[in-house]
């Protein structure tokens, strides 16, 4: 039934890379995989896809010639916005400039509200009582007598939306299938023809736009699942192979100055990418990586590149909602969903890993961005130092969250393809003063705690990449010479509001919070990381040296690095007390705990570091009593089993999943315990400030753990070997029952 | 300056190999990134992939990652646990 043959109908439009999928393929590496079903015809039906007339020969429409079709007629989104000053200054540009422009100055106002920050624009089919939206209405209404509309939308569009609500096309009548797809007939001077997508009105554009993206969506879920719709296939393989140069009119939407048409075009594209893979044509991903180095900076447009290349980067396979029952108890009736399932649905099966595996073109977008990178840097570093606008503040935080995504070790990039955004870090390290807003600031935090990935990687590795520990050593010094805790903008300002998910932004509405607290515990989880590193660093360095002589300059370097690390920690203590307005003689084990009670992950991480940080630094050398005192890591667990009310099954479930890396900590905490077991016992005894007897409370909540962990490895259902722990459990139960009858 | 190991028994020749091991055994599949110890290497590579269904429901046999949804867990076959 499903026949898989060599098809490229893309004349220039060679893919890029493409690895052989199957085996029984003896043609070239180079085969497209296409598949066509023969029973349904429907893959014959291409004119489901058709935006031109009959009389275009589409496979020569190039970009430029899109553009130049597109700039050429009256668009529904740029001729009712311009002046006829501005019309002449885009007729006298020439043809080599069309790729490059709107300018801003051709643009300023156009279709964009001078908001600020967060406030959107209203919907466009939403009541608009501005004066804006009257004369947009105004607008439209001219418009139309230029240039009608012959066939409205239909209820095409919403039977094929729901029909793919329901997940299958299958049955679909072609009639509905098409049209969807199919442009609009306009007539305007030149007569009756197809319009382009960029001149279909806003409401068109997000109606196609939407169903393109649910269209993909459905094919990614299912693709994960590993039988595909065919109908579904069919359909994406049309816009794969580009037959009708919809990719090129999709990417040309940027144009427009419609934000929601901005923000679904690029997500439409970069589910595009991610199900066209390598097959893809490079001029793509140049067009796309040439807006982000525009001279006259066109922030929509670098913006919208930036948005693309990100969600690429960040795209990970989905995984099964935990409230989606599978389609077994969906057919049973027992799902509370209106959607029936088609059971009779033609799928094709698409389990092969290849089918759903992203490294290629994840690495062709990173390559293509890397040629860009330093040019990118200067600009942005341009940007928050000199342009303080909302587009430009935007384009920033966009760019440094594709930063942080390209760097993250869950992009599951390889570590020599992005060495090279590695290299300008400490450029912005530098920018973190009083005067940078503090959303900006918390971005760069998080990128920074990105790049110093400690609990995932850097403090299971024995030797850390230099310019990482440049990196913590810059932090180390700006904390300890250059005040850069006093800098750190947590307080809300007059004007600013404290918003739980975007951070202090502003507002004329202020919050009853006064303190920003994802940016506080960013900035100590990065200070933390950053001593843990240096610490790290100095004793894999000692470690190298096999002279015994040098034993006493390590011991006297440590010495030194003990007493700059003491100073940062005590900064970091009064800093914490003062600004959540902690007693004083609060142990610093305690503030830790709760600052990051909300936020396990950081918690778990500021853990382990500590935890190192204490083993690390008093291996050979005398530390002060206080500074024992305040690093202790019994202390913190005790903390810690108060906030998860010493529930051992919340622990089961941090080391059952990788969210946290309590694994590591545990583990690394286990063996503390092991080799201290009286410390610990006596650190239980004094920690509590009530006469609770901590060292039972502690040991009851670690033995429950065994139990648990025992029970799942006895039935094969760890998902992985647990042993090592499991050992230290058993190890420290032996201790305190022997403890216990001594 | 120079010492000559003798391999002549298995406990030397273990401990011969384990100082001539190369440092970096263990590299990740998804990174590159190196690590000495296979157990390091198995707590990295967990952060670069979704976490395998460990609990499962014992009427209907589906898998979950964590406990509580389990116990939230109720499909047709299972309303009457």
């Amino acid at each position: 039934m499903v026949q898989r043959h060599q098809k490229n109908k893309m004349a220039s439009e060679q893919p890029l890379k493409k690895k052989l999928r199957r085996g029984n393929s003896s043609n070239s590496a180079d085969e497209t995989d296409f598949i066509h079903i023969t029973e349904n015809g429907v893959a014959n039906d291409l004119s489901a896809f058709h935006l031109f007339p009959a009389n275009v020969n589409e496979d020569d429409i190039t970009l430029n010639a899109v553009n130049l079709e597109f700039h050429g007629s009256k668009s529904v989104f740029r001729t009712s916005e311009l002046s006829e000053s501005d019309e002449k200054c885009i007729e006298d540009k020439t043809e080599d400039d069309r790729k490059d422009y709107p300018t801003s100055s051709c643009y300023s106002n156009a279709h964009i509200t001078s908001c600020e920050n967060i406030s959107l624009q209203a919907a466009p089919n939403m009541v608009i009582c501005t004066n804006f939206g009257k004369k947009n209405e105004q607008e439209t209404e001219d418009l139309n007598k230029q240039q009608m509309m012959v066939d409205p939308e239909g209820e095409e569009t919403e039977t094929f939306h729901s029909y793919l609500v329901k997940q299958c096309l299958c049955g679909i009548p072609d009639r509905v299938l098409r049209k969807p797809f199919e442009g609009h007939q306009i007539i305007d001077e030149n007569g009756s023809r197809l319009a382009m997508l960029s001149e279909w009105s806003t409401q068109q554009v997000l109606q196609f736009l939407s169903n393109v993206q649910l269209l993909f969506d459905v094919y990614l879920k299912q693709n994960n699942n590993g039988h595909i719709c065919s109908q579904i296939v069919n359909i994406c393989n049309i816009f794969v192979h580009n037959e009708h140069n919809l990719v090129e009119q999709i990417l040309s939407l940027c144009e427009t100055r419609d934000k929601y048409v901005n923000y679904l075009a690029a997500k439409v594209f970069s589910s595009f990418l991610i199900i066209a893979k390598t097959y893809i044509n490079n001029e793509w991903l140049e067009t796309i990586v040439s807006f982000l180095t525009i001279e006259n900076t066109d922030y929509v447009k670098m913006n919208f590149a930036l948005e693309i290349i990100k969600r690429v980067v960040e795209w990970k396979n989905v995984d099964i909602h935990v409230l989606e029952e599978p389609q077994s108890a969906d057919v049973a009736g027992s799902s509370t969903q209106n959607v029936d399932i088609n059971i009779n649905c033609v799928t094709v099966p698409y389990s092969d890993a290849e089918s759903y595996d992203t490294s290629g073109i994840k690495g062709l977008i990173i390559k293509s961005l890397e040629s860009k990178w330093p040019e990118l840097i200067n600009k942005v570093q341009y940007l928050i130092t000199h342009n303080s606008s909302v587009e430009a503040q935007t384009c920033v935080l966009t760019f440094l969250a594709l930063w942080e995504s390209t760097i993250s070790v869950k992009a599951n990039l390889s570590v020599i393809d992005t060495k090279p955004f590695y290299a300008h870090l400490e450029n912005f390290v530098g920018m973190l003063n009083s005067n940078l807003p503090p959303i900006i600031w918390k971005q760069l935090l998080s990128l920074f705690n990105e790049v110093l990935c400690y609990g995932s990687t850097l403090a299971l590795q024995d030797m850390l990449p230099e310019d990482t520990c440049q990196l913590a050593h810059l932090i180390v010094r700006y904390v300890k010479d250059f005040r850069l805790l006093d800098s750190l903008p947590y307080r809300r300002s007059e004007g600013y509001t404290v918003n739980s998910f975007v951070g202090t932004i502003p507002s004329t509405q202020p919050t009853q919070s006064n303190i920003d607290k994802t940016l506080l515990q960013k900035m100590i989880l990065l200070v933390l990381k950053s001593v843990a590193i240096t610490i790290k660093e100095t004793r894999s360095d000692s470690s190298d040296s096999s002279v015994g002589s040098e034993d006493y300059d390590f011991s006297h370097d440590m010495q030194l690095i003990a007493r700059s690390i003491r100073d940062v920690l005590k900064k970091v203590d009064v800093f914490v007390k003062v600004s959540l307005e902690f007693h004083p003689e609060t142990p610093f084990s305690k503030i830790l705990i709760h600052l990051f009670s909300d936020q396990d992950d950081y918690m778990i991480e500021a853990m382990v570091c500590t935890l190192d940080i204490k083993t690390g630094i008093s291996y050979q050398t005398p530390l002060a009593p206080d500074f024992i005192a305040m690093l202790n890591p019994v202390h913190s667990f005790i903390e810690f089993l108060k906030i998860v009310s010493h529930d051992a099954e919340i622990l089961l479930d941090y080391l059952v999943s990788n969210e946290t890396c309590f694994l590591l900590y545990l583990l690394r905490f286990l063996k503390y315990t092991r080799r201290n077991w009286d410390v610990f016992v006596s650190s239980c005894y004094e920690g509590g400030a009530s006469r609770t007897n901590e060292l039972d409370n502690t040991m009851t909540v670690l033995i429950r753990l065994k139990i648990q962990i025992d029970r799942l490895v006895s039935k094969n259902l760890f998902p992985y070997n647990i042993n090592p722990v499991l050992r230290l459990l058993e190890i420290c139960e032996n201790l305190y029952e022997g403890n216990e009858y001594s | 300056m120079f010492a000559i190991i003798q391999i002549d028994n298995d406990v030397s020749g273990r401990e011969f190999r384990r100082k001539m091991r190369p440092k970096y055994e263990f590299i990740c599949k998804y990174c590159q990134r190196k690590f000495t110890k296979s157990y390091n290497l198995m707590i990295h590579e967990r952060t670069h992939k979704s976490p395998e269904l460990t609990f499962s429901c014992e009427v209907c046999g589906r898998g979950f990652k964590r406990q509580d949804n389990l116990k939230q867990h109720r499909c047709n076959q299972c309303i009457w646990r």
